[in-house]
């Protein structure tokens, strides 16, 4: 045996007895070498599990949703040709401008007794080519349970309909019973609770103003960028947004936040800070108290990508149904419900009110689908034992869509170790899916081992999200463990 | 191509006139992309076309870079932004698609060193783990592929950030010292001593991940399978 200590492993011979580039001689010497010495037979070792490795990992190809990634890319690449365009023209004119302003000054300097201040660079401004506002964007709703007006730009009241676009200067009024999910662009949503009374006071690519003049706003806002904005204002407050998941309402004269993911700043009239929440957590603006979140915050539905216009799926009032949910959204069953869903099959679940749950799948065509009520009950009762019926994922599919969701979580642990930083443990989510692949349920199983009620929340927001390949039949339930740790 | 041959003529000592003369001496081998000069003049649709054109081969750039697990949609999302801030400084003395590894390599390091900062969140799912009652039996050959590379990963995160940069751009972006050296600023000499000592460290690490311990079995018994093949090939009179 060759003494390690003393010795290196000649990696280009061992490389180039892998390639079979050596000769017959060379080949046979080194033979001889890796008999006696086990440091070089381990790196070669080591040397052939890379080779084969390398080629994995050269025939494995990205996964990447670059359909989703389109109109992101669109609006960083309008921001960079405009600031591509201030640094080449305005910037060079504004330094002109400055230049001559200071020569003029220099010029007419002898001439006067006293030195007068520079003369404010009214030029600067003038060379600075005029911003171009952004268009208004014009808003779906995604999904309507019970009644709702919209008032118009030149005050004209009408009925809110799945089909009806809301624009900027409009006004939405919900009924008592009623919610209102309205996607505002890209991955951003609001969700207007019952009795809710909003205003739509400026709807542009990257600036949302929300005026709250009664219930409650649910946001759901992807991460901005700077420069761009998301405001809902309510009582002489703004609440504004750094890319999260909140609501804010109003009840008689209190304003209260919650925020179930990101970072929200209270401003109040004369623009101070009066308060900042990050989530998951609540603040009450008037009493200053802060608090956490009590249950997941509704999701806005975003439904689709702009541009694109996905089917409406109407389900009736139904006495024996208390909840809906359809396409990752619950909805109450009080009033009829329609929303924009995906066309082609759609899990239906039904949870009835004594409990039980009914799930059926409906086939959505490309111009929608009114479920009248015969249809309904025929679909709710149809057989328990195919409802029962379990579909298949196989583990490494599973496996995948948890790890790529992994990072989504991230955020959650960071936010939750900033209050408590010894916060670690381990947690199992029970996932349930879908057909379709969707996560209809997240629950924690058995004990959460010390990781807080927030972050578990969190986590379990977060997992919604995911989508995984669709099982099939109806859907499929299992663990996922997840693990929290960090160094200090 | 007679162009290239007199720039090459004039050696090391006359450095100083061959940077002077390469601008232009550029433009005439390698003339700038139009695409890449309407985007370097703010035109919003060059900008958009670079996207389009060039997403494929910097996903794949990052995917290899960063692994099975990375965030990789995030990562090639923040190379065109960076691509897009900074295309306005490419001076074309160099290959474009050089400069497109150089940036979108060093946001992929800088996500990487971002990553190491962050505490973990892992599942702890093993593939048996994960499996419900439900779920189908079958080959597990993609998982199993998935595990290994996820393995090897582990591995490479152990490198230093330089020397994992030079073997992910040469083992598996198939690139020269060369190319290399000019993407990672260094020289040719510096790129082959740091990818010797990440194979040599990485071929150590290998060997003894547990994980891996299978795929080193197979291709042993491969490797002895080859070598006795020769041998009796070498017996035969």
């Amino acid at each position: 045996m060759i003494a390690s200590r003393a010795h290196e492993p000649k990696l280009r011979a061992l490389e180039a007895l892998q390639a079979q580039r050596l000769s017959a001689a060379g080949r046979a010497r080194l033979r001889r070498h890796l008999e006696r010495c086990e440091l070089c037979e381990t790196t070669l070792r080591g040397l052939r599990v890379h080779t084969q490795l390398t080629a994995a990992v050269r025939a494995s190809a990205p996964q990447v949703d670059f359909a989703r990634m389109e109109l992101a890319m669109r609006q960083h690449a309008r921001a960079a040709a405009r600031r591509s365009r201030l640094t080449r023209f305005a910037l060079p004119a504004a330094a002109v401008a400055v230049a001559a302003a200071v020569l003029l000054v220099l010029m007419l300097r002898p001439t006067q007794r006293t030195p007068q201040p520079l003369a404010r660079p009214a030029a600067v401004q003038k060379v600075s080519p005029a911003q171009p506002e952004a268009a208004s964007v014009v808003a779906m709703l995604t999904a309507l349970r019970g009644t709702a007006t919209v008032v118009g730009t030149d005050g004209s009241e009408q009925r809110l309909t799945l089909d009806r676009p809301v624009r900027e200067g409009e006004r939405i009024a919900l009924a008592a019973d009623a919610e209102v999910h309205v996607r505002l662009g890209t991955d951003t949503a609001m969700a207007l609770g019952p009795a809710a009374r909003v205003g739509l006071q400026r709807l542009r690519e990257h600036e949302t103003f929300i005026d709250l003049l009664e219930g409650s706003v649910t946001s759901q806002v992807r991460h901005l960028q700077p420069g761009e904005r998301y405001v809902v204002h309510a009582l002489g407050y703004a609440v504004s947004v750094v890319g999260t998941h909140f609501s804010v309402s109003v009840d008689d004269d209190q304003l209260h936040v919650a925020v179930e993911q990101g970072h929200v700043v209270v401003t109040d009239a004369q623009d101070r800070v009066v308060g900042d929440v990050i989530g998951p957590g609540s603040f009450e603006v008037a009493t200053g108290t802060r608090a956490g979140i009590d249950a997941a915050l509704v999701k806005p539905r975003v439904a689709g990508v702009p541009g694109t216009a996905w089917p409406a799926l109407s389900l009736p009032q139904w006495p024996s149904v208390a909840t809906w949910q359809v396409d990752g959204s619950s909805f109450a069953a009080s009033g009829q419900l329609a929303m924009r869903v995906p066309a082609g099959d759609v899990t239906l679940t039904a949870q009835l009110t004594d409990g039980r749950l009914r799930k059926t799948l409906v086939r959505v065509p490309a111009e929608g689908l009114r479920v009248e009520e015969d249809v309904l009950r025929r679909l709710l009762r149809a057989n328990d034992d195919e409802a029962r019926e379990a579909g298949t994922l196989k583990p490494d599919a599973i496996m995948s869509v948890v790890q790529a969701g992994l990072p989504g979580l991230q955020r959650c642990y960071e936010l939750s170790l900033k209050q408590r930083p010894d916060v670690s443990g381990r947690l199992t989510l029970r996932i349930a899916v879908d057909a379709a692949g969707r996560v209809t349920r997240v629950t924690p199983r058995g004990d959460a081992g010390g990781v807080p009620e927030d972050l578990v929340t969190c986590i379990r927001t977060g997992a919604e999200r995911w989508r995984f390949p669709p099982p099939g039949a109806s859907g499929i339930t299992f663990d996922a463990p997840i693990r929290l740790s960090h160094q200090h | 191509m007679r162009v290239i041959s007199s720039t090459a003529a004039l050696g090391p000592t006359t450095s100083w006139l061959r940077r002077r003369a390469e601008p232009e001496l550029q433009a005439i081998m390698d003339p700038l992309d139009p695409l890449v000069r309407r985007a370097q003049a703010g035109d919003e649709r060059a900008l958009h076309e670079l996207f389009v054109r060039h997403r494929q081969d910097v996903a794949r750039i990052v995917f290899r870079a960063l692994g099975p697990d990375g965030d990789v949609d995030d990562v090639v999302q923040d190379a065109f932004i960076q691509i897009f801030r900074s295309i306005g400084r490419f001076r074309g003395n160099s290959k474009f698609s050089t400069w497109l590894y150089r940036v979108v390599t060093n946001v992929a390091r800088m996500h990487l060193r971002s990553r190491r900062a962050r505490p973990q969140i892992a599942s702890g799912v093993a593939p048996e783990d994960a499996k419900p009652a439900s779920l189908a039996d079958g080959p597990e050959q993609e998982a199993e592929r998935h595990a290994r590379l996820r393995a090897l990963y582990r591995q490479l995160d152990q490198l230093s950030e330089k020397k994992r940069t030079v073997l992910v751009l040469h083992d598996f972006e198939g690139l020269s010292p060369a190319e290399i050296g000019e993407i990672v600023e260094a020289p040719v000499l510096t790129v082959r001593t740091r990818l010797f000592y990440a194979r040599k460290e990485l071929y150590a690490a290998l060997a003894t991940d547990p994980v891996l311990a299978e795929v080193a079995e197979q291709v042993r018994e491969a490797a002895s399978g080859g070598a006795n093949a020769g041998k009796r090939a070498g017996s035969e009179p």
